[in-house]
């Protein structure tokens, strides 16, 4: 993830980086819906296994994701 | 979570956190931990909201009993170690020594039209210098990295409390 790119979502408004945090707490309990029922259903979903949580994530790696497209290339 | 368009109802936390200024439950009190941070970085996931508070009460208990009383009394819930608001957990920690000195020295804002004060970027590396855990270490980085820091403050606060930064 590129520096300035950070920079610049560390420069938003204090409000703008609420509302984002608010939509990553609103993803990361989607994931864990999605595996609670995967689990249930008991079928093997191989490319959750990775996302078992989005504690911690950033939003850069949450709205902007072509950049780690870009960077994938 | 939440009716506010954010999810995150930080306004309201801030202002039952003034409320309490005002009915003399609390002196003064500062938002600290993530959310604090995040007013100097980027945005990252955090699940609660620390506000840290100098108390009126000097005894054991620091008005604790009276902060929650009050609260619920406004609709908060009780869910363990959080109080919370429209389902948000929010912490109220009674503040000394470097934290003590954090909410004195933290900067004024407003967010959403309301009044409060954030710490200074110098006192959230302190805290978590002094707290060590992997997040706090991420923590210190992300904000020697993003947010203007006054390094001879930071200095001082690290030498006076008997800090040190963590060697990468």
């Amino acid at each position: 993830m590129k520096p300035e790119f950070r920079e610049k979502l560390a420069q938003l408004p204090f409000e703008e980086k609420i509302r984002k945090v608010g939509e990553l707490i609103r993803l990361s309990q989607n994931v864990k819906t999605q595996r609670t029922a995967d689990r249930s259903a008991s079928y093997p979903q191989p490319g959750l296994g990775n996302a078992q949580s989005l504690k911690g994530t950033k939003a850069m790696e949450i709205f902007m994701p072509e950049r780690k497209r870009e960077r994938e290339l | 979570m939440a009716d506010e368009p954010s999810g995150i109802p930080l306004a309201d936390v801030l202002r039952a956190a003034n409320e309490l200024v005002s009915a003399g439950l609390i002196k003064d009190y500062a938002l600290g931990g993530a959310l604090a941070a995040i007013y100097y970085t980027e945005p990252f996931t955090t699940y609660d909201a620390d506000i840290i508070f100098v108390a009126s009460d000097k005894t054991l208990s620091a008005g604790i009993p009276a902060i929650y009383s009050h609260l619920q009394s406004k609709g908060w819930r009780v869910e363990r170690e959080h109080l919370l608001i429209k389902d948000f957990p929010v912490q109220f920690i009674a503040a000394s020594g470097l934290t003590e000195e954090a909410v004195r020295d933290a900067r004024g804002i407003e967010y959403e039209g309301v009044p409060a004060k954030v710490f200074r970027p110098e006192y959230i590396i302190a805290i978590a210098a002094s707290v060590g855990r992997p997040k706090d270490l991420a923590r210190i980085e992300q904000l020697l990295e993003q947010a203007k820091i006054d390094k001879p403050m930071l200095d001082d606060i690290l030498r006076r409390y008997n800090l040190k930064l963590p060697t990468k």
